[in-house]
């Protein structure tokens, strides 16, 4: 996972590419530290260039909603695609959080 | 000669990595009796207490079958037997290939250190010999073959253990004795695959009796591998055989899996899981889905009507009280349905694009119109071996269950 982030008007940008799993673990965390020191009141975390996500990645998009629903920030995943967009789809992730197309 | 009964050691022999070397048995072996005692002296005054001698290759062959060393000092050139072919025999056997051998000689040609190293020497030491040298390379062997050692114990009992786990994991699956009575007493046909990618896996599937016209089966995925996950699939069983009731609904059962799920997994952890009833008096299946792969369904007029199933549904553990939705396919006779793991799909094919539904779809068609439509999990295990190649393995699990004839 690559990933660069951005604060714009009050909200966070988190861009991700390549594949989200177990491997991003370390490097996800430090993203979230971003959100909990509710620097930004929206969270928006851009999956247009991730090609794969394995369990534990879907996985932390979870964390990364919840930590979010925490801090009392506003959060949603924009433009998922591909197999990414289908295993959100299968684990109905929609019903919980925003997603963008 | 022999090694003596260790004796309480002169001085208190210090290891950098904290390890007692000093119950360690070395063997020298020299021609020379001076030799012989100036090494000992070396060793004994650095605390060495199991010090054992031999003159020549065939006595030190005497006194290794009798007792292993932890290190031997080999001198090369000696009458009977020398050095370099005590060494190759040394190594050419299990029991001794692993012994470090330190060889000291007058030797130092390139020719003969290389011939040394050849036959199987792990050091050597020119002569005359120096204590600080001798004493130094000795606490340096000896710290790494017994670190070896303690290292290749623990894996070899970690092995042993896990592959205990592996057969009570293999054993909570449903035995293909379980299946033929179940396949006799409801007119079905159930072929399965499980295939841990590692030793233990978090993978599960079964076959749960509802009642005479009812039959209930599942598989599920715990997130991540390895010993966790494994655990994890005990634990997802049990609570199972206390939910006998709700077999004959899956959305219900579901729901309760994933309160309990909630509470024990932590953050980010969860299981997919695909839990079905089939009911033969209704002609249906019944079934819910929690981040499952969708179910593909199989009509029984050829050529047979391939339709993957919707089974939308969030992964169990990841949030509380969730509803989930039930589904139902018609299974009349000669209809399959197939639940599958997210491995199978997400193989990459050969242009290295994901499998995917469309992929797995194409296979199964491809299945059923020839002569491997007697068995497609078999089929469909063998395409995912060839295109898994060098990609890391992930978990696979597949269930079939066909309505046999009327008359079966």
């Amino acid at each position: 996972m690559r990933n660069h982030t951005s604060n714009d008007n009050g909200i966070l940008n988190i861009t991700l590419s390549d594949r989200l799993t177990f491997e991003d673990h370390e490097a996800f965390r430090r993203l979230l530290t971003l959100i909990e020191q509710r620097s930004s009141l929206r969270c928006v975390i851009d999956l247009k260039n991730v090609t794969a996500i394995d369990s534990a990645g879907l996985g932390l998009l979870m964390i990364a909603f919840e930590t979010a629903e925490k801090a009392g920030v506003e959060f949603c995943l924009k433009s998922p695609e591909g197999q990414v967009a289908r295993l959100l789809e299968i684990s109905e992730f929609d019903k919980v959080m925003t997603i963008l197309n | 000669m022999r090694f003596p009964d260790p004796r309480p050691s002169p001085t208190l022999l210090s290891s950098r990595t904290g390890m007692d070397i000093s119950h360690a048995r070395i063997l020298i072996v020299d021609d020379s009796p001076l030799i012989r005692e100036l090494i000992g002296a070396c060793l004994q005054t650095e605390g060495y207490r199991n010090i054992g001698y031999a003159e020549n290759g065939q006595d030190a062959l005497d006194v290794i079958e009798e007792t292993e060393p932890d290190l031997i000092i080999l001198d090369l050139e000696m009458p009977v037997m020398d050095g370099f072919t005590l060494c190759q025999k040394l190594r050419s056997k299990d029991a001794t290939r692993d012994i470090p051998i330190l060889v000291e000689s007058g030797l130092d040609s390139a020719t003969d250190i290389t011939r040394a190293f050849e036959y199987g020497a792990s050091d050597m030491i020119a002569k005359p010999i120096k204590k600080y040298e001798i004493t130094a390379r000795t606490r340096v062997h000896l710290e790494h073959h017994f670190f070896v050692r303690a290292l290749t114990d623990y894996h070899n009992r970690v092995a042993s253990e896990l592959e205990q786990a592996r057969h009570l994991q293999f054993d909570l699956c449903p035995s293909d004795d379980d299946l033929a009575l179940l396949e006799h007493r409801y007119g079905v046909r159930i072929r399965s695959r499980y295939e841990p990618s590692s030793e233990l896996g978090g993978d599960i599937w079964g076959v749960l009796p509802v009642s005479d016209s009812q039959l209930a089966f599942y598989i599920a995925d715990f997130s991540g591998h390895g010993v966790a996950a494994a655990l994890n699939t005990f634990r997802l069983q049990t609570c199972l055989a206390t939910l006998s009731g709700h077999y004959d609904r899956p959305a219900v059962l579901l729901n309760r899996l994933n309160t309990f799920l909630y509470r024990i997994l932590k953050s980010g952890s969860y299981a997919t899981m695909l839990f079905a009833c089939l009911d033969l008096e209704a002609g249906l299946i019944r079934f819910a889905g929690a981040g499952s792969q969708p179910p593909l369904h199989m009509g029984n007029q050829p050529p047979a009507s391939l339709q993957f199933c919707n089974s939308h549904g969030m992964p169990l553990g990841l949030r509380p009280d969730w509803e989930y939705q039930e589904y139902t396919v018609p299974f009349d006779p000669d209809m399959q349905f197939m639940l599958y793991s997210d491995a199978l799909i997400e193989v990459e094919d050969s242009t290295g694009a994901h499998l995917g539904e469309s992929g797995l779809c194409l296979d199964m068609q491809d299945i059923l119109a020839g002569p491997e439509r007697a068995d497609p999990v078999k089929a469909l295990a063998g395409r995912f071996a060839s295109r898994l190649g060098s990609q890391a393995p992930d978990d696979l699990t597949i269930f079939l269950i066909a309505r046999t004839g009327r008359d079966a």
